[in-house]
């Protein structure tokens, strides 16, 4: 019984109302001290309640260990629930934990592989990052957005390559909010995003390691994560996709840079402007996110490309983003390099070596064989 | 009254006191029945009190704004739009050159071709199955032939079969007088009339003397553009190889380290990720007359004497510096897609089980693919 489960909400509500009655029932017989305790008793069933209710909508605590502030595993469903889904054409998830040398933070992190998908395959996929609000966790990708039948809907209907999406945790404990910043004396998680995550997927997964295949995606603070990952790291990463995203962090990162580099609209204006492609989607009821992306579309502009779509109705929830999740990892799809096939030759000992980003024609480096015919 | 406003927490807040109040009321009273009113009246005050707080968090969060939000479906599933054919495609199927699933390399007579400034008509060249995938909208690669390479219509046609994917292949005869315009605008446009091709992430390809137009044309349009490969010819292009083996390449011009970006004036932050090596954006490359903008993917294929002057024709137009560059210009490219879902525009997403009146996509500057008209599936 997990603390986002339906079971241990109708525990906690159970308890609220047997609280309720108990205290109606045996009021005269019971002692003042006893009504005060049985009283609190009552406030606190229908808090728990209350506070298993919002868990469940945000995912912020999927484990028992998570409440203590472990960013521990959870229950996820490793195949969708689709009822015709098959290896052709039903992707898996599975888990795993990312050691982060260089930042230091130590998370599991799930990873989405497509249809088709062989781990000794020669098919190098493009690569997404998705990424949670706050408070939430990649859980709510899993199991509150059904995510991977999304996948698998999108990718076998063609509208969507083959792609491998991770779902990494963006703070060591639930209740640190990072942003996906490097927070001064705090957290590193732009590190852990942009350095480990990638070294642990080039070195666990068939996945391209160039740019052009790496793209972002995130939902409320996670698509402010989504967009500024991309603007602070374009040699990295080719496009973002925020849904519902804020142009500021929100939080206090440390040296004033919650104002300056981290603030998007103050870093369209002030640095250079990168080569990559957003796509920012809110609802126009949505006024913080709606203001956030006309701020940023309104300081963008060349070499950035911009996307923008808004929603007429809907809000900063749950159901919003569902709603904006398949179109999103389209343009998302549209926007990366293609699979391809990763060649089997092996270099020749006499091949002189090409200077770094140089392609020598005929050389095994550029073999690679795209694989979009399917 | 709105589900953020204030009228309507004032209104919970005082239900709460007031069914609060009248549980105090009828707490003693009411005989056998207040042990019946004596829970109701807890458990509607504990309610309506979350329901105060949480109208509270709602107004300050604005998670549901309306009362509409609360009750929408969030699936916007069964609509997508169906792609136009090109206005080549029936002419292609009529010549039937993709029976033979190879293929199609046609000299291109597009609408004011010859206002184009350009040597000759372009060769395009459409990838196997692309006649019979007709939901699918194709990547293109652009390649820029300034006739001094000696690139032919068979080598080309020999290249672009070699690119190893499915993608549209134009090749382009370009002059001193070609301009960056009509090739970053007016050609797309063209050739997006003629056949399925997508409107964005296409690659370039020139050969090293063109980098300056290259550079232009990727400056004009980085979202169309973002990638580029150049082809350098070595000296001994042309020539035999030695017996030796490979020639070792010509290391091209290093281009000085670009001018670091404009810091804020706040402090550094303490901790910084670390440098990772930008293949991407510093590669070497030729001299070139503007620099490109970070994120912008480029690379230099170096032709070697071993390709360029091998005995075997069809082994050599699979090994040359422009059939390595359409490799990873490809590679760099989307594969071809059906028409992406649409973005949701409001909540509820409507399914009409019509096709004709099934809505259109508007208040958004989600791009509509070209052509496109709404079906459900």
């Amino acid at each position: 019984m997990s603390p986002d489960s339906l079971a241990l909400e109708l525990v906690a509500l159970s308890a609220a109302v047997v609280a309720a009655v108990a205290l109606s029932v045996f009021w005269a017989a019971m002692r003042r001290w006893l009504r005060a305790v049985v009283i609190a008793v009552c406030l606190l069933t229908v808090t728990a309640t209350t506070l298993v209710w919002v868990n469940r909508q945000v995912d912020s605590y999927p484990t028992w260990a998570s409440l203590f502030g472990s960013t521990a595993d959870a229950a996820v469903p490793t195949t969708p629930t689709a009822k015709t889904t098959n290896a052709a054409t039903a992707g898996h998830i599975v888990r795993f934990t990312v050691t982060g040398k260089t930042s230091g933070i130590t998370v599991p992190m799930w990873a989405y592989l497509p249809p088709g998908y062989q781990e000794s395959g020669t098919t190098r996929y493009p690569v997404i990052e998705a990424l949670h609000g706050y408070p939430s966790s990649p859980v709510q990708w899993l199991k509150g957005f059904d995510v991977a039948n999304v996948l698998d809907r999108e990718i076998t209907s063609g509208r969507m390559a083959p792609t491998v999406v991770l779902f990494p945790y963006q703070t060591p404990k639930p209740m640190i909010d990072t942003e996906c910043a490097n927070l001064v004396n705090g957290p590193q998680a732009e590190t852990f995003l942009t350095v480990d995550v990638p070294e642990f997927a080039r070195t666990h997964l068939p996945v391209r390691t160039d740019p052009a295949a790496w793209g972002l995606i995130g939902y409320s603070a996670g698509g402010y994560c989504a967009t500024m990952l991309a603007l602070r790291h374009p040699a990295q990463f080719a496009a973002a996709a925020g849904l519902s995203g804020y142009a500021t962090p929100g939080i206090v990162i440390g040296n004033n840079l919650e104002h300056t580099e981290y603030d998007l609209v103050w870093r369209l204006k002030h640095l250079p402007i990168p080569a990559v492609s957003l796509y920012l989607s809110c609802a126009k009821t949505d006024k913080f996110a709606l203001r956030s992306t006309q701020e940023i579309a309104k300081a963008a502009h060349a070499p950035l490309s911009l996307t923008i779509a808004y929603i007429n109705g809907g809000g900063h929830n749950a159901g919003t983003w569902e709603a904006m999740e398949a179109p999103a990892f389209d343009w998302l799809s549209n926007s990366l390099g293609r699979p391809t096939i990763q060649s089997t030759v092996s270099p020749s000992p006499s091949t002189n070596p090409p200077p770094k980003g140089t392609l020598l024609a005929g050389s095994p480096a550029v073999t690679t064989r795209p694989a979009g015919g399917r | 009254m709105s589900l953020i406003g204030v009228p309507l927490i004032v209104c919970a807040v005082l239900a709460t006191v007031a069914v609060l109040a009248a549980t105090i009321l009828v707490w003693n009273r009411w005989g056998r029945l207040r042990f019946v009113l004596r829970p109701f009246g807890v458990l509607l005050t504990e309610a309506l009190l979350v329901v105060s707080v949480g109208l509270v968090v709602n107004r300050s969060e604005q998670f549901y704004p309306t009362w509409e939000s609360l009750g929408q479906s969030s699936k916007s599933v069964g609509t997508t739009y169906v792609v136009n054919a090109g206005g080549l495609d029936a002419w292609l199927r009529d010549h039937g050159s993709d029976v033979s699933d190879q293929g199609s390399a046609f000299p291109w007579q597009a609408a004011g071709w010859a206002d184009w400034h350009l040597a000759g008509e372009p060769l395009v060249f459409t990838p196997a199955g692309y006649l019979a995938h007709t939901g699918w909208r194709y990547p293109t690669v652009l390649v820029l032939d300034d006739g001094k390479h000696g690139w032919t219509t068979a080598s080309e046609t020999a290249a672009a079969r070699g690119a190893g994917g499915p993608v549209v292949v134009v090749f382009v005869r370009t002059t001193p007088a070609t301009t960056p315009e009509t090739l970053t605008s007016v050609l797309p446009a063209a050739l997006a009339h003629d056949l399925r091709v997508t409107d964005k992430r296409w690659s370039l390809v020139a050969p090293a003397a063109e980098a300056a137009l290259a550079d232009k044309i990727v400056n004009a349009a980085p979202g169309r553009f973002p990638t580029l490969a150049l082809v350098k010819p070595t000296a001994a292009a042309g020539r035999t190889p030695p017996a030796g083996g490979p020639k070792k390449p010509v290391k091209p011009p290093v281009k000085p380290p670009a001018k670091p970006p404009v810091k804020p004036p706040a402090k550094a932050p303490a901790k910084k990720p670390p440098a990772k090596p930008n293949t991407a954006s510093k590669p070497n490359r030729p001299t070139t007359a503007t620099a490109l903008p970070v994120g912008i993917i480029t690379t230099t294929v170096v032709e070697t004497a071993f390709t360029a002057g091998t005995a075997d024709p069809a082994g050599a137009a699979d090994r040359s510096g422009l059939a390595a560059a359409l490799q990873w210009a490809c590679s760099q490219t989307p594969p071809p897609l059906a028409a992406s879902t649409p973005a949701a525009t409001s909540l509820p997403v409507y399914h009409s089980p019509h096709h004709a009146k099934h809505p259109e996509p508007n208040g958004s500057e989600a791009p509509k693919p070209r052509g496109g008209k709404h079906v459900t599936r």
